[in-house]
């Protein structure tokens, strides 16, 4: 939570703060040596890891999805029998302790496959109700990370799979006079290319809503991750620029869109998936201010094809 | 329909192309001594050649007829004159002329059939001869030219004109077509798509929601249309027709629908009450180790003669659930509902699995399952394609279970498809829910 409230005292300090949060983020790994194993490979065999919705107000359901896909050449095999017993989670708090589970009743057992195959380049994908195993009813940050087995070759016994790490706000500003929306969720560039990410942003409220456009970001305050979930810093000298400001007022109903060049802020030059949260400070009633989140966007960055 | 509006080359616009002798001039006009006719000095002749109808297809005889006008004083268009009227053109039969006059109007219509040779864009001059009764002496020809514009519709796939082919193909392989107006003389015409078969326009499947996308009556007047072919069948014959004015062009390209054949064969196992299951005590159908589990899928696929490199995958659909459960205090609950059963997809590979359970523990006296599903074998050839559904099978398992002591349970009776047999299958899966999300309920 730290990184983001702070960023309201200073333009671009939420970038910043990013930074610093990266800097940090080993003491998150820490929390268990499965860790350090996220988002890395097993026998070609990833797992993707999304949030539904990345903020969520205190009680709310937290949904993540999971895709394990198999980018290897050979054919891998894991056993599948309910999201709640194929996976398993570690959700650590701002400070990085890890979460205790929830005591959950044994699943209802519909599809229960021994051995189910994940040929190359398939994936199968399902969702966790985090919150049916995890107490989340708490404002603050928390960061998710799956873990899932898969037989070794010899198919005697079963090595994890890990996910990268999610980042999930619960709060309690989130607004309700405003959808942040991204028009494309999952964009796939090739190194070098310049990388955009479009936000839209709409007025559900029923009077005219001023709005601040701030730099290249539009107001936007960003959180990009790499591939093991670990948030990457700004491209040196970005944060320090005198971002202009331009004042609107959004009527109701309406829709304001704003594309953020990501690749002059971040350094998006190495290849594979990045995950790029937004988040929004819009107005709220009585004069106050309220956030919104879109959906995460995940950017996959392939290497140019050889001719 | 829809109209559309085609960007157009100027040069073959003027589909009524008035040629106006007396007030303007053209360069078509061939004469300027209009006092020969005798006719009126502010406005004598107006030679007005113009194209009524013009479709002609390039497989067909279909007639066309050009109408010319000449407007005077009392005009006339002798047709028993030789030369009177005539027509210039490439591939064109010679037309048969009907001259009427009206007052102060000749109209020569020369009808034509097309013949084999025309071709689209052809350009054509009609010339008439107009003579005034009021001046029996002159006798001058009036020249007018007009382009008619022969078009016809056409088929388009990849950037290649597949009007009047045959095209074999595959289920579930995207056709994307273009129809188009030749040549693109931009010209505002309406069009219809007419393809025979099961065909869809997509099909997305997620855990969460599985639909499909059927093509709209918009798609079907688009001058583009992208879809899929569900079902196979041979000598499909697409069109794709293009009005114009009061006539129309059919444009037919026959495609060969491929579809693999499939078999799936199944293996089925017993029901239980005990801790032989694979999550501990459970009533259950089978169990998940091999040669225990509840059923047991096989497939087997042959692609057509062609094709190769296509891929399978199993999507389960439960029917419906029902669950119940009763405490030890005598309280009911229940689990009902449908959906997609847990994983999208359920599994890859030549064979699956499946052995469904519910745990049983010593919260509870009494444990009922009754569950109905269908596996889908799905499809999806190589390149640019959706998966498509090729055999599906139905089965069931039931039983219920009583707690007759601590960790002890008795089965009272229970059922299950016994190898059921699977069928053709051309109807997708289709889900808004997953299973995995049912929750329980309070009563029976």
């Amino acid at each position: 939570m730290l990184e983001i409230y702070q960023r309201r005292l200073l333009p671009w300090c939420g970038i910043m703060l990013a930074f610093s949060f990266a800097v940090s983020s080993s003491a998150y790994a820490q929390a268990s040596p499965l860790l350090e194993k996220r988002g890395l490979p097993v026998a070609g065999v990833i797992l993707i890891a999304v949030l539904q919705k990345t903020a969520v107000a205190p009680g709310d359901q937290v949904m993540l999805s999971l895709t394990m896909r198999n980018e290897g050449i050979q054919p891998q095999h894991y056993r599948a029998l309910h999201p709640l017993l194929d996976y398993s989670l570690i959700v650590q708090d701002d400070k990085g302790q890890p979460l205790p589970q929830i005591p959950f009743p044994p699943p209802e057992l519909f599809a229960t496959i021994g051995k189910a195959l994940l040929a190359p380049n398939r994936e199968t994908s399902t969702s966790y109700r985090v919150t049916q195993a995890f107490e989340l009813n708490t404002v603050g940050t928390y960061r998710i990370t799956a873990s899932r087995k898969i037989f070794t070759p010899d198919e005697t016994h079963t090595t994890d799979v890990v996910s990268n790490t999610v980042i999930l706000h619960v709060s309690d500003r989130l607004s309700s006079d405003f959808m942040l929306t991204v028009p494309i969720i999952q964009l796939s560039v090739v190194q070098g290319e310049p990388v955009d990410m479009q936000c839209v942003l709409k007025s559900i409220s029923t009077t005219p809503a001023p709005l601040t456009l701030e730099g290249p970001a539009c107001g936007y305050t960003l959180q990009v991750q790499d591939f093991r979930g670990d948030l990457l810093p700004p491209k040196p000298g970005v944060a320090m620029a005198g971002p202009p400001i331009t004042r609107i007022s959004l009527p109701p109903g309406e829709g304001l869109a704003c594309t953020v060049r990501l690749s002059e802020i971040y350094d998006l030059s190495k290849t594979g998936r990045y995950f790029v949260t937004a988040m929004r400070e819009v107005p709220a009633a009585g004069g106050k201010t309220a956030d919104v989140y879109p959906p995460t966007v995940i950017i996959t960055v392939t290497a140019p094809a050889k001719n | 329909m829809s109209t559309r509006k085609a960007s157009g080359l100027g040069m073959l616009m003027p589909l009524l192309f008035m040629v106006s002798l007396c007030l303007t001039g053209t360069a078509n006009a061939e004469f300027s001594d209009r006092s020969f006719l005798g006719f009126t000095p502010h406005c004598t002749v107006i030679i007005a050649p113009y194209v009524n109808a013009v479709p002609i297809s390039s497989t067909s005889t279909e007639l066309f007829t050009i109408t010319v006008n000449g407007n005077g004083d009392n005009p006339i268009i002798e047709p028993g004159e030789a030369g009177n009227v005539h027509l210039s053109g490439n591939g064109i039969s010679p037309p048969t002329v009907n001259i009427t006059t009206s007052g102060g109007t000749a109209k020569a219509s020369l009808t034509a059939p097309a013949t084999t040779s025309s071709s689209t864009g052809e350009e054509y001059t009609a010339t008439i001869y107009v003579h005034s009764t009021s001046d029996p002496h002159v006798h001058v020809p009036r020249t007018g030219e007009t382009h008619v514009i022969i078009w016809k519709a056409q088929i388009w796939e990849n950037g290649g004109d597949i009007t009047g082919q045959t095209h074999n193909t595959i289920v579930g392989r995207k056709v994307p077509l273009v129809g188009k107006m030749e040549p693109d003389a931009g010209l505002s015409y309406a069009q219809s798509w007419n393809i025979p078969g099961y065909r869809i326009a997509g099909w997305a499947a997620s855990e969460s929601l599985g639909a499909v996308a059927e093509l709209t009556d918009n798609d079907l007047v688009a001058d583009h249309i992208d879809y899929f072919w569900v079902d196979g069948g041979e000598g499909r014959q697409v069109t794709h027709t293009i009005y114009y004015g009061n006539k129309s062009n059919i444009a037919t390209t026959t495609f060969n629908v491929k579809r693999p054949t499939a078999s799936v064969t199944t293996e089925t196992n017993h029901v239980a009450a005990d801790a032989n299951y694979v999550n501990g005590l459970a009533l259950h159908f089978g169990n998940v180790t091999d040669g225990d589990q509840g059923i047991k899928f096989t497939q087997s696929v042959t692609e057509p003669t062609g094709f190769t490199g296509g891929d399978t995958e199993w999507v389960q659909i439960v029917d419906a659930t029902y669950r119940a459960r009763q405490y030890n205090n005598g309280d009911w609950e229940h689990l009902s509902g449908s959906g997609l059963d847990t994983e999208y997809p359920y599994a890859t590979g030549t064979t699956t699995d499946d052995s469904p359970g519910t745990v049983l523990s010593d919260t509870y006296k009494k444990k009922t399952v009754d569950d109905y599903f269908t596996m889908y074998l799905m499809y999806i050839p190589t390149g640019d394609s959706i998966y498509v559904p090729l055999r599906e099978v139905s089965w069931f398992w039931s039983g219920t279970t009583t707690r007759t002591g601590p960790g002890t349970w008795t089965l009272d009776d229970d059922s299950h498809s016994t190898d059921p047999s699977d069928e053709n299958c051309t109807t997708y899966p289709e889900w808004s829910s997953n299973v995995k999300d049912l929750t329980w309920e309070s009563g029976l």
